[in-house]
């Protein structure tokens, strides 16, 4: 795996830390004068480092522009106008936007404001910039160590609204002016002058410098006392304290330096008030530092290497397939244990028809005519007697009507579906003037004695004839009756 | 083409990683597939042959319980005498008997043999055929009166075998003549049928 080095330069040279699971280890110090030689040399012994380049020299400029609030294109432009605008003169240059504000005394319309950062001395950069550019090894950021005093904000409790950070290191002493957390000014006064029992009250000095200046600049209040956090060894409080009283203008507060790199998760013990490694760690994790070089400078970051592309795509390929294949194979054992599940009662059912084939007795018949031919039986059997016991019946009907004689019968049995159908012609009595009373008496005991009901009026009429013509032998009328005879 | 050999070089490990990667993955998607096609094929035959065999168990419980019906057909048949086949020789006799015992000179009969009944549903498309028999007795003459002609529609006193049925039957009584005291005066016109199930002979 690659290992992570943070390049710390300031005026005195360039010093190589390696940053590992919150421990900064300082391995190299180059000097400014043969300092990119050995920075070559070191590049080519080192060639799977990642190194991120750490800028904390004096000369550097800010300014607060303030941005109408445009889409991000037009920004991008403006962005840029304002830039060249500023003229400069170096490419080390970047920009960091403070958020929305509206101008409420002026009643203006909100706007964004843009810090600009610079160093104004490109030559102590450029000449390391050059090496990596030469040494095809382009670092992965190049940031300003006073952009860090941001990342420092919420790590110091009951950091106000506006304030001025105070931390010593390597390069000297940084005082930065935060508003809302974010880095609105930043002054670097180098080591030569803050160092040794004269730091603080140089701390002192810059920080009236300093409150002057952002005051003239109209960024902090002059009605209110400014507080001045200074990072510094407990051990160092007492001279800190007698170096910088408060005043009116001025609160300092002594913050306990290696407590606040406890809590940022610096693991190394801080044994003085030097704050590099709490810089070091601090710009090892943070991840939207701005960036100084320009981006032909800088490591591609979002493009991985070949061989790790190459690995996770192989990687990724086969776990997909493995999961894959795996999903189908359960699923081929479900459609397995369910075919199974279906073989072993399909087996039951043949075995269970084979024995109930088996145990079925062979009928002389087909089944089906059998039964046609027994439903025929049976329905014709409640006929057998059927023309006898009517022609009973019929003769107690005759008897109950004297001078009623039965001339002619005609019973037919159809047989699908089974019916039974008299015909019968009687002959009625000589005595013309009590025929219409007799028929309904004669329909009536037919009725009462045979249980059967005329299909249809009786034919009571019969032939008719001149009067001197010849008629029936006795001249007696007759009728038929159409009598559908009942089951016995 | 030399300026492209060190990465490729530097990269050789990694495409081969890639390649077997690749590989292996085809494998493995197919051998899956492979395995998961013949199982879900098992499982479709399995499924065809379980559905086969519950259609078979269902036919055999049909066809068991229409022929327990049938045996039930059967027995109830033959104790009424439905499956025996009527005596043809005897319904003769029974017929001369009467014949001479009472006074039935002019009526002729015919006692036809066995044939297949006919019935309106023998056409081919209305079932099975039957396998019903019958005979059927023609009568026809003069009978003095109704009380001669009922013993010659009445089944054989001694026979209980088959349905004895009168089909048809026509009567008429004819005109009395002053001078015809004693001839018959009743015209008969009938048909009888016996009918009976006879069962094929066990193999």
């Amino acid at each position: 795996m690659a290992e992570r080095h943070l390049l710390y330069l300031d005026s005195t040279g360039l010093r190589i830390a390696r940053v590992h699971r919150g421990q900064v280890s300082l391995e190299n110090h180059f000097a400014p004068a043969d300092g990119p030689p050995a920075l070559a040399a070191w590049l080519q012994g080192h060639p799977g480092a990642r190194c991120t380049l750490l800028a904390d020299l004096p000369d550097e400029t800010y300014h607060l522009e303030a941005l109408p609030p445009v889409g991000p294109r037009d920004r991008r432009q403006l962005i840029a106008r304002r830039q060249a605008q500023l003229r400069l003169d170096t490419p080390y240059i970047t920009h960091q936007a403070l958020g929305r504000a509206a101008d409420a005394k002026a009643g203006g319309a909100p706007h964004d404001k843009i810090l600009f950062a610079a160093i104004n001395r490109p030559a102590a950069l450029q000449a390391w910039l050059a090496t990596f550019e030469q040494s095809r090894r382009p670092p992965d950021g190049v940031h300003m160590a006073s952009h860090l005093a941001a990342a420092l904000a919420p790590q110091l409790p009951g950091l106000p609204p506006l304030a001025l950070l105070v931390w010593v290191g390597p390069g000297g002493l940084r005082m930065s002016c935060l508003d809302g957390g974010l880095l609105r000014f930043s002054r670097l006064t180098p080591a030569s002058t803050a160092a040794g029992t004269g730091r603080w009250q140089t701390c002192h000095d810059e920080a009236r410098r300093t409150h002057q200046y952002l005051i003239g600049q109209r960024a902090i209040d002059r009605s209110h006392a400014t507080p001045v956090y200074v990072l510094a060894h407990p051990q160092d409080h007492a001279a800190l304290g007698s170096a910088c009283p408060d005043s009116a203008e001025l609160q300092f507060q002594a913050v306990d330096l290696p407590a606040l790199a406890k809590r940022c998760g610096l693991h190394n013990p801080i044994e003085d008030s030097d704050s590099l490694p709490l810089l070091l760690h601090l710009a090892s994790r943070s991840r939207h530092l701005p960036q100084l070089a320009p981006v032909v400078l800088r490591r591609p970051h979002h493009l991985p290497h070949p061989a790790t592309a190459l690995g996770v795509l192989a990687a990724s390929l086969l776990a997909a397939s493995l999961v894959i294949s795996t999903h189908k194979l359960l699923e081929a054992g479900q459609l397995r244990e369910q075919a199974d599940a279906a073989l072993t009662e399909s087996l039951g059912e043949e075995a269970r028809a084979r024995g109930l084939q088996a145990a079925t007795p062979r009928l002389p018949l087909p089944a089906d005519a059998l039964q046609a031919d027994y439903a025929r039986l049976t329905a014709l059997q409640p006929f057998r007697a059927g023309l006898t016991i009517f022609l009973h019946r019929l003769a107690d009907a005759l008897n109950a009507l004297p001078g009623v004689e039965l001339s002619a019968l005609e019973w037919t049995l159809a047989p699908d579906p089974p019916r039974a159908t008299a015909s019968v012609e009687l002959r009625l009595p000589a005595n013309p003037n009590a025929r219409p009373e007799l028929i309904q008496h004669i329909v009536a005991t037919l009725h009462h004695h045979t249980g059967s009901q005329a299909a249809s009026a009786p034919d009571q009429h019969g032939p008719l004839r001149s009067p001197g013509g010849q008629a029936d032998t006795d001249g007696r009328q007759l009728i038929r009756l159409e009598l559908p005879v009942s089951p016995p | 083409m030399n300026a492209l050999a060190p990465p490729l070089v530097r990269l050789r490990r990694p495409l081969i990683a890639l390649t077997l990667s690749i590989l292996g993955s085809g494998a493995l998607l197919l051998w899956s597939q492979a395995e998961h096609d013949a199982a879900d094929a098992l499982l479709r035959q399995h499924t065809a042959r379980l559905t086969q065999a519950r259609a078979t168990h269902q036919a055999a419980r049909d066809a068991y319980t229409a022929t327990r019906n049938g045996l039930r057909q059967l027995e109830a048949l033959r104790g009424a005498g439905l499956l025996d086949a009527p005596d043809r020789q005897a319904w003769q006799q029974h017929l001369l008997k009467l014949q001479g015992k009472l006074p039935l000179d002019k009526l002729e009969w015919e006692l036809g043999p066995f044939a297949p009944a006919a019935t309106e549903a023998d056409s081919p498309s209305a079932g099975p055929p039957s396998a019903l028999r019958v005979s059927t007795l023609h009568l026809k003459g003069e009978v003095a009166h109704e009380g001669r002609l009922l013993p010659l529609l009445e089944r054989p006193g001694n026979s209980s075998n088959g349905l004895f049925l009168p089909r048809r039957c026509r009567l008429a009584h004819k005109q009395p003549a002053p001078d015809a005291a004693g001839t018959p005066a009743l015209a008969a016109d009938c048909e009888i049928d016996w009918i009976f199930l006879p069962l094929p002979d066990a193999p």
